[in-house]
């Protein structure tokens, strides 16, 4: 009886030397905390892994004393659960800081988009603002341009005797056909000449923004082509002249309108003289 | 003699093992606690953390009706590893929170930097 009690005791102690399984809590709780160990644990949450570390070597003790206990699986059990408990509030603590990092990467983002906004803000204002300048001194100049202009042509209607009017079509400095030509020629007179250089010396400086039309127009009397040939070769001598006078050819151009465009009556003498006559017709160009 | 005496000595023990252990009635309620504490931050919602509160719930089950018999070192066992459970499941519910926050801001960052990357709506220079 007593040998085979001491038989059975030794049997039982060398099954448990020889050959004890570990419990399944325990083989996954070593797995689990060599995961945790080379995981995000170490870095996170080094305290709760020595936790879990002791909660294992608890469970590996009790695995020693007696392998097959309730006591051994439980503390395997628990093994287990506060290694993945380490696991879990390590990835807790990695979110977080990644929560964080990306959060000051928005304030980033925003911060430097507003300071873009701002300074393209500020550009557009100093661009508005000189551009405003621009079309004040634009507008002053042109002011001062008209204001010239206008002055220069009062002198002219003064020193040459001439009419020169402000119409819808531009300023027209009216030149009776009586100065310039003698009846049905078109060679210029002195006095014609002495008038139209003072014409050009004003024209020239101004040619460069106007379109210049030298109109030339005749009475009634005679055929219409005759007349309309006359006043076209007439206008083209007093362009020419105004060329060779420093008119750029460019801005300059002549019409002969013939008797179409009468300012007063054909049944006079007077109105046929006054209707006899070259216009100069000074237009400021279209602003593109 | 001999024999009674072995025999005594065996029941003693016996009596010493079952009589000596307490009920763990500290253990059970701070694991009743930490059972309250995952079901507070949401755990029932989470599945991984769920299954980790319902072992809980079933481990101290088991363990009151142990102590009912007077099974207190089992209880106790039980209770350990229900705690061990309840605890994790607080902790899957926070990790999974978390992780969720991350990935939001992480999508809403990406969204930002794509429309930088698009440029701003300006008046063109001049």
């Amino acid at each position: 009886m007593k040998k085979a009690i001491a038989l059975s005791l030794l049997l039982i102690t060398a099954g448990a030397c020889g050959s004890a399984v570990p419990p399944r809590p325990l083989v996954d709780a070593r797995a689990a905390y060599n995961r945790a160990k080379s995981g995000k644990a170490a870095q996170y949450t080094p305290a709760d892994l020595h936790t879990a570390k002791v909660a294992l070597n608890e469970a590996e003790t009790a695995f020693e004393d007696d392998p097959e206990s309730q006591n051994t699986f439980a503390l395997s059990y628990v093994a287990l659960r506060t290694t993945q408990l380490v696991e879990a509030k390590a990835n807790t603590k990695a979110a977080d800081a990644s929560f964080n990092r990306t959060e000051q990467e928005l304030v980033k983002l925003r911060d430097s988009e507003i300071q873009s906004t701002k300074g393209e803000l500020q550009r557009m204002k100093s661009d508005l603002a000189l551009r405003d300048q621009e079309l004040a001194s634009e507008r002053t100049a042109r002011l001062a341009a008209e204001g010239r202009e206008r002055e220069a042509m009062k002198k002219l209607a003064d020193a040459a005797a001439l009419n020169v009017k402000e119409e819808t079509r531009g300023t027209v400095i009216v030149l009776p056909g009586s100065v310039l030509f003698a009846s049905g020629k078109y060679e210029l007179t002195a006095a014609a000449q002495q008038k139209l250089t003072l014409v050009a010396g004003t024209i020239a400086p101004q040619a460069e923004n106007h379109d210049i039309v030298v109109e030339g127009h005749t009475d009634s009397r005679g055929s219409r082509e005759y007349n309309v040939e006359l006043s076209q070769n007439r206008a083209q001598v007093v362009m020419n002249f105004m060329v060779a006078r420093g008119v750029p050819a460019e801005a300059i151009s002549a019409v002969g309108v013939g008797p179409d465009r009468p300012i007063t009556t054909n049944d006079s003498r007077d109105g046929r003289q006054e209707n006899r006559r070259v216009e100069i017709i000074i237009k400021p160009m279209e602003k593109k | 003699m001999k024999r009674i005496s072995l025999l005594s000595v065996c029941t003693l023990l016996i009596t010493v093992g079952c009589g000596s252990f307490p009920p763990p009635t500290e253990r059970l309620n701070t694991t009743q606690g930490a059972i309250r504490g995952a079901t507070e931050v949401g755990a029932e919602q989470i599945p991984r953390a769920a299954l980790h509160l319902k072992l809980a719930q079933e481990q101290t089950d088991k363990a009151r009706q142990q102590m009912d018999e007077d099974d207190n070192e089992l209880a106790d066992q039980n209770l350990r590893r229900a705690q061990a459970d309840a605890e994790l499941a607080i902790a899957i519910a926070r990790e999974t929170q978390s992780v969720q926050k991350a990935d939001e801001a992480e999508a809403q960052l990406q969204k930002a930097r794509a429309e930088v990357m698009k440029g701003p709506a300006t008046a063109p220079r001049r």
